[in-house]
């Protein structure tokens, strides 16, 4: 009998082990393999970077914003701005038809905003479009956004994944369980989705564009890096993002890989908490910045992968304008806490988090040894746990240095220096220097009402200066990541964003 | 018998509700907010507020633990914060391959434990007995991570014989199961040497040597069913342990578990599956532990269930 | 549940009596020593954990640098002449971060050991020793703690506390208790019931100095290996949580925290994760065969 019972398990294990199947990359299936799990693939949800990259792949907006940063027509061909700045009028592509056969029109971008503005859970997404009053179709291919007031960014609201576009259809059939079955107008069609594990998805033979050069696109969930390393060494995956500057070198001398670096639009800076007593002289803030060796960091830690910070901004950011950067001068340091009567006596808290953002944990601890070198007493506390770490953002006995990463989803100003910087949001999230300069907020106030771009341009350009100069953060890079493909696909990119774009897949 | 498992189901009934509680508080415990990971950075303290009170996370926390008990009595244990679905859903989604990893990392750690420990004390002081420690040991010794990563360097790049991750087919499930047993099998392997050392010493082995059995007879007859039975507790306990070494096997190997569920989970704060991953683990494990002691049943005939 | 476990031993029916008077003897080091040298692998274990302790305690002063000194020209150097360990992934020297960490690795294993030990003596003896209601009561919270993941546990008393080697050491050290626990009870119980014991009880003596001096003093030998393995675990237990990025926090050197944080220089500069993995390996094999010997030491049978 209990021989039965072992042969049983065997068996058992057996028909497990032989049942399911493999996943091993084809001659006609890409693979690509993200780190972290993927939440839901609606559109209208979280805002996590892996699972926006597969929105990528089967939704589109009106708009997109490209690689190089710039807004451009996807599912609407043009679009007018009606006088008072509260009305647009979008005039939609022709002839689109969703996967699922639904046509695309101008009712199905009403339905997508109206559950965007309505929805009852999960708001995130559509805390993006609180300026909107209505959204109207016209007729067939036009539809009519009116804004409550005059909203300066509004075009690039409309190019964040939030604001792709879902098949109404899909909607009304799934309800809040669209994202485990979406339905979208893109290059690549939903497959399957094996929870944890992977996402299959299939070139859309109807697509109006120029279909991707692949069958099958897969994306999987490894959260190891070394692992994603060894796949794509092993031809198990095709794509792997955020590689390590360690494995750049490595990696490119293999005649069977190509690895290639992207600008993104992240800015990486410490906060520095303006408000407690030893920080709150200007003076003490610009030594900060004098006394790390941004250059060298980016160089050695980073591999090259960023470039030293000249504003609050990040370079992809619509109105960034380079001011000027903080070089390495220990001297000057030295001499500003002199004046400000802080030589040798400054001590500080810095926090930093671990594993969020490229080498975030080793680049702390070399600026900790670098404030160590000028005689600032510089306590670091590394936190690998993220919900404990932006925890502590609003919390009154935060560290006096934040280490953050900031990029806007929509790319604009607004979104870059509201937040962190403006005096409305002082203590709040995300402005934990807790900076409350009256002149800074004025000319962020005007560039938000102002839809005459060229103005928004120039006020930007004046609350930057003002930042630079007030020094409520010490400005470090902007990160670049490197992002490794095997030699057979091309066309293959990620956006300022960070979201790795599949779109333009091709086989060698 | 029956009566007995009976009684055991029925004591798990308190044990599982103090689980209940236990996780309950302990994930409200923790620092970091579930709305403010649901919204992410860029959401306002607004929207992360409203999230707050969709979610009912504003609720006074008995008002919370009432209804996530009167979940439980109905069978549902809530939805996901982070994935937005049921989760049992994600938890049945992802039972088979935690289930298949333990199976089979259980399954080697004991063949090769008992083997191991076995061989070793027939031949205490030999060469055989020096390597099986030596082995053991490195098996208790060395980082899980570290062993995984070594694994898919040394199979799948280096000799490409075994896929490096993934969930499927037997190959895929070689090195996972291998790096998740082969800690169980250095404790078992020391554990079933030191118990068959004590019990080949004991009396009635000694006897049967005297009466003239082969002496490969008594090893197994006698000092190895005897042996066995504290290898079979630690392999019951060890499994309270499994979901540490899973986490890791799971990670490395990307295999889509529920460890890695879980433990993702509390890095997002997702209060639901934490809960009911929690549970469904503590289930499992009162399951096996009832398991264990009836197998005693089957290899010591000494012990009486009453 | 608690069926299975009192067996737990149960055929080393023969080994206290002996054991009893030899650690009732005077000159228990002594001869442990004279024992050891005899016997090669625990001999190995000794010098293992010697070499361990004394980097603990004095190490801080043998590094030949700062383990803190950033340089980022030096980064991920090979052993050489001046770094005979090489330097790490920000350039510091690895043979003082290794001496360094040493002495938090060891206040992390005995510290964390000691934990398990001292609660699981305690809970073990009263459960085993006056049985009956708080029997129930303590194996039950038992059986809880064990259905609660240990990983799950560790990863919420840090969240909880905070990042760092006293987290750590309260993580690692509670994750032990329901085995150690366990252990003890069985040993009290099956002990218990023996004459000495017995007749013990019978001369009048106090519950407590029954339960120390024959009991506990008699199921010592499964104590000793169960707490040496204990001491390795509760270093690897450090390294898989700083897997998870929770463990002991940079710039600190903590040996596991090396062994994970360098996996990530696995295949450019192996020497960054090698070295405290070589380090943590050693370590934990010269606890277990110390244990060892000390076991085949205690055992009457080694005679």
């Amino acid at each position: 009998m209990r021989r039965g019972v072992v042969l049983t398990v065997l068996a058992t294990m057996l028909a497990l082990a032989v049942a399911g199947t493999g996943a091993a990359a084809q001659d006609d299936t890409v693979v690509v393999a993200l780190s972290s799990t993927l939440t839901t693939l609606e559109t209208q949800d979280t805002t996590d970077t892996d699972s926006a990259a597969v929105r990528f792949s089967i939704y589109e907006g009106l708009v997109t914003i490209n690689q190089h940063g710039e807004t451009v027509p996807e599912l609407a061909e043009s679009w007018d701005v009606s006088e008072d700045g509260r009305t647009y009028t979008f005039y939609l592509r022709k002839g689109i038809k969703f996967h699922d056969g639904t046509p695309f029109n101008a009712e199905a971008v009403k339905v997508n905003f109206d559950r965007l503005m309505t929805t009852q859970r999960n708001t995130s997404a559509g805390a993006y479009f609180t300026m909107l009053e209505s959204v109207e179709a016209v007729d067939e291919y036009t539809v009519v956004f009116r804004t409550k007031e005059p909203f300066g960014p509004f075009i690039r609201h409309l190019g964040i994944h939030a604001a792709q576009i879902m098949s109404p259809a899909a909607i009304e059939k799934w309800g809040d369980e669209v994202g485990q079955h979406p339905v979208g107008t893109g290059p690549w069609k939903f497959v399957e989705w094996v929870r944890g594990d992977h996402v299959t998805l299939e070139r859309n033979e109807d697509y109006w564009r120029e279909k991707p050069g692949a069958k099958r696109l897969i994306y999987r969930i490894v959260p190891e890096p070394s692992t994603r390393v060894a796949m794509l060494e092993t031809g198990e995956a095709d794509v792997i993002l955020r590689v390590t500057p360690e494995e750049v070198e490595r990696l490119s001398n293999n005649p069977n890989i190509r690895v290639f670096k992207t600008q993104t639009a992240r800015s990486m800076f410490f906060s520095i908490h303006t408000q407690r007593p030893h920080l709150a002289d200007p003076r003490v803030r610009q030594a900060l910045n004098y006394a790390v060796d941004k250059e060298a960091i980016v160089k050695s830690i980073l591999g090259g992968a960023g470039v030293v910070a000249d504003s609050p901004l990040g370079s992809g950011v619509f109105g960034y304008t380079p001011i000027k950067t903080y070089e390495y001068n220990p001297q000057k340091a030295r001499q500003l806490l002199t004046e400000a009567g802080y030589a040798n006596r400054l001590s500080i808290t810095i926090a930093a988090p671990r594993g969020r953002y490229v080498q975030d944990w080793l680049v702390a601890q070399a600026v900790q040894a670098q404030l160590q070198a000028i005689g600032i007493k510089a306590q670091l506390n590394i936190v690998g746990d993220f919900a404990s770490y932006i925890q502590q953002i609003t919390s009154p006995d935060r560290a006096d240095l934040m280490f953050l990463g900031w990029a806007p989803s929509t790319l604009d100003g607004e979104g870059g220096l509201y937040q962190i910087l403006h005096g409305d949001r002082a203590n709040q999230f995300a402005n934990s220097s807790a900076f409350d300069n009256d002149e800074f907020d004025r000319y962020v106030d005007l560039a938000r009402t102002s839809t005459d771009q060229e103005q928004r341009l120039e006020y930007y350009q004046k609350a930057q200066e003002i930042a630079v100069e007030e020094a409520p953060m010490l400005f470090m890079y902007y990160q670049a990541v490197y992002t490794a493909v095997r030699d057979r696909i091309e066309g293959v990119y990620v956006l300022p964003s960070e979201q790795l774009i599949m779109r333009e897949v091709r086989l060698k | 018998m029956q009566r007995y498992i009976l009684r055991r189901i029925l004591q798990m009934v308190p044990v599982l509700f103090a689980v209940s509680f236990l996780v309950f508080i302990s994930v409200r415990l923790l620092p970091g907010d579930p709305a403010r990971m649901i919204a992410g950075l860029e959401a306002s303290e607004e929207v992360v507020q409203q999230i707050r009170h969709e979610l009912g996370l504003d609720q006074p926390l008995l008002i919370q633990y009432v209804r996530f008990l009167g979940g439980i009595l109905t069978g549902d244990l809530g939805t996901s914060l982070y994935f937005n679905t049921p989760v049992y859903e994600e938890l049945a989604i992802r039972l088979p391959a935690t289930l298949q990893l333990a199976l089979v990392g259980t399954a080697l750690a004991v063949v090769i434990g008992v083997l191991g420990g076995v061989l070793s004390a027939m031949y205490r002081g030999k060469w055989i007995d020096q390597l099986a420690i030596v082995l053991s040991l490195a098996g208790v010794s060395m980082p899980t991570f570290w062993l995984g990563i070594l694994f898919i360097q040394f199979f799948s790049v280096q000799l490409g014989w075994l896929p490096s991750s993934g969930y499927g087919t037997w190959k895929h499930l070689v090195m996972p199961a291998l790096t998740l047993g082969l800690y169980g099998a250095g404790r078992i392997a020391r554990l079933t040497r030191s118990s068959m050392l004590e019990v080949l010493t004991a009396d009635y082995v000694r006897t049967a040597h005297a009466k003239g059995l082969h002496p490969r007879a008594v090893v197994f007859k006698h000092a190895f069913l005897s042996a066995v039975i504290p290898v079979v507790t630690v392999t019951g306990l060890e499994f309270g342990s499994f979901l540490g070494k899973a986490v890791i096997s799971e990670s490395v190997f990307a295999w889509p578990g529920i460890a890695r569920l879980i433990v993702d989970a509390v890095l997002h704060r997702d209060f639901p599956i934490i809960q009911g991953g929690v549970l469904w683990l503590a289930l499992m494990f009162a399951g096996i532990n009832v398991l264990v002691d009836v197998l005693y049943g089957y290899l010591d005939p000494r012990i009486r269930y009453t | 549940m608690g069926k299975a476990v009192d067996q737990m031993g149960h055929a080393a029916a023969s080994r206290e009596q002996s054991g009893a008077q030899k650690t009732k003897g005077q000159w228990w080091l002594a001869e442990f020593l004279r024992y050891i040298t005899r016997n090669t692998s625990a001999l190995i274990g000794l010098v293992l954990v010697g070499a361990f302790i004394v980097a603990g305690t004095v190490g801080i002063y043998l590094a030949p640098f700062d383990p803190h000194a950033v340089n980022l020209l030096e980064r991920l150097e090979p052993p050489s002449a001046e770094h005979l360990l090489g330097t790490d992934e920000l350039g510091r020297d690895i043979l003082s971060r290794i001496l360094y960490g040493a002495r938090i690795s060891l206040m992390i294993g005995l510290m964390a050991a000691g934990l398990s030990l001292g609660i699981g003596l305690i809970l073990g003896s009263i459960a085993g020793f006056y049985g009956g209601w708080w029997d129930t009561v303590i194996m039950r919270a038992i059986d809880v703690l064990l259905s609660f993941p240990g990983i799950l546990l560790a990863i919420m008393v840090i969240a909880i506390a905070g990042p760092g080697a006293n987290s750590v050491i309260l993580a690692a050290g509670i994750f032990g208790v329901p085995a150690m626990s366990r252990v003890v009870r069985g040993e009290v119980l099956r002990i218990k019931e023996r004459e000495f014991v017995q007749s013990a009880q019978a001369l009048g003596m106090g519950n407590l100095h029954i339960l120390v001096k024959y009991i506990l003093a008699n199921s010592l030998p499964p104590v000793i290996v169960m707490t040496t393995l204990n001491i390795g675990t509760a270093i690897l237990t450090g390294a898989a949580l700083s897997f998870l990025g929770l463990g002991v926090q940079p710039p600190d050197a903590e040996w596991g925290a090396m062994v994970s944080q360098g996996r990530d220089f696995i295949r450019t500069a192996p020497h960054v994760t090698m070295i405290p993995g070589l380090a943590v390996f050693l370590v934990v094999l010269g606890f277990n065969l110390l244990g060892d010997g000390l076991r085949d030491f205690l055992d009457p049978r080694t005679d």
